[in-house]
């Protein structure tokens, strides 16, 4: 499998990653399974041809760039302790 | 007590809520006690800290949406844009899936929109605006959007606009001036029957950093949320 499409698909993880934090933490409410259908769904059939298809090396990559998304977005939404 | 109306679908919202609630907190609820619930929730304050502030989500009315979309480029100033999808991401099975995509390789050869396919629709390709617009047109008509079609994005140079479904559109707007943000606001609000005038004076008291979400929800109408805080509801 050609390395721009593995490579599109790691991007698109990572975008879909990106939209579960942000949906995560909505106020307010949004369709009971809009994440489950538009956003794990995806993610998950993605990983899963990624596993399939990819490399060991594009395995790591999916799994550093979600580690990386984590990093960014666990940082800025804890409160501080002395909240 | 006055008599509140609602249509049937609200009632079997508020059962269902009232149903939920009854389980987390293991005692009877009535509807009077759903409802207070609901304002409540409308009242508190975010126990978690904004995790951005540029992030910008509109989810806008069906009818309205590809109009704003186009309002959007322009105030953008893209005239060209990178459409990414593949239908390996659709909610649905294999076999469904392969239906799908047979329609959809017709619609993308019919609009002359370039795609890869092996056991999906892969579909990664520039695009002029009206192309774009005309290509979603005729998706909405030929597809259950939600279902059959997958989350896609819009890249152009830095901004990536994701589409997670029909309306919804979010961006990390940190590299969009902050004229132009506020242009995106008022846009959605007018596109959403909020008066101009209303609108500008919305965008004259926003913060210079901020993360909005801007909602049509039927029957109530625009709802702005700014930094986790509901600041206007209103339009219809």
């Amino acid at each position: 499998m050609e390395r721009d499409r593995r490579q599109r698909m790691l991007r698109r993880l990572g975008g879909l990653f990106e939209q579960l934090f942000k949906h995560g933490i909505r106020d307010t409410l949004v369709p009971y399974d809009h994440i489950f259908r538009r956003i794990l769904v995806p993610m998950c059939r993605i990983l899963a041809w990624i596993e399939e298809n990819g490399t060991a090396k594009d395995f790591s990559e999916a799994l550093s760039i979600m580690s990386n998304i984590c990093k960014k977005r666990i940082a800025s939404v804890t409160p501080s302790s002395s909240g | 007590m006055p008599t509140v109306r609602v249509s049937p679908e609200t009632l079997r919202q508020l059962h269902r809520l009232a149903g939920t609630l009854h389980m987390w907190m293991e005692k009877r609820v009535s509807l009077d006690e759903t409802i207070r619930f609901l304002l409540q929730s409308f009242e508190q304050e975010s126990k978690i800290l904004p995790y951005a502030d540029s992030e910008m989500n509109f989810e806008c009315d069906e009818l309205c949406f590809l109009d704003f979309l186009k309002k959007v480029m322009e105030i953008l100033g893209k005239r060209r844009v990178i459409l990414d999808f593949c239908t390996l991401t659709i909610p649905r099975s294999e076999v469904e899936r392969s239906r799908i995509d047979d329609k959809l390789c017709n619609i993308l050869m019919d609009e002359g929109v370039s795609f890869e396919r092996d056991d999906f629709v892969d579909v990664h390709v520039e695009l002029e605006v009206e192309k774009l617009i005309n290509l979603f047109r005729r998706l909405r008509e030929e597809f259950e959007w939600s279902s059959d079609l997958p989350p896609m994005t819009l890249e152009a140079d830095n901004l990536t606009i994701y589409i997670t479904d029909w309306g919804c559109l979010q961006m990390d707007a940190s590299r969009i001036p902050a004229d132009d943000r506020k242009k995106l606001i008022v846009e959605f609000l007018r596109a959403h029957n909020i008066d101009e005038k209303t609108a500008l004076e919305i965008v004259s008291k926003l913060p210079d950093k901020y993360k909005v979400v801007l909602r049509k929800i039927e029957g109530i109408g625009v709802l702005i949320e700014l930094n986790d805080t509901i600041i206007f509801t209103g339009g219809g």
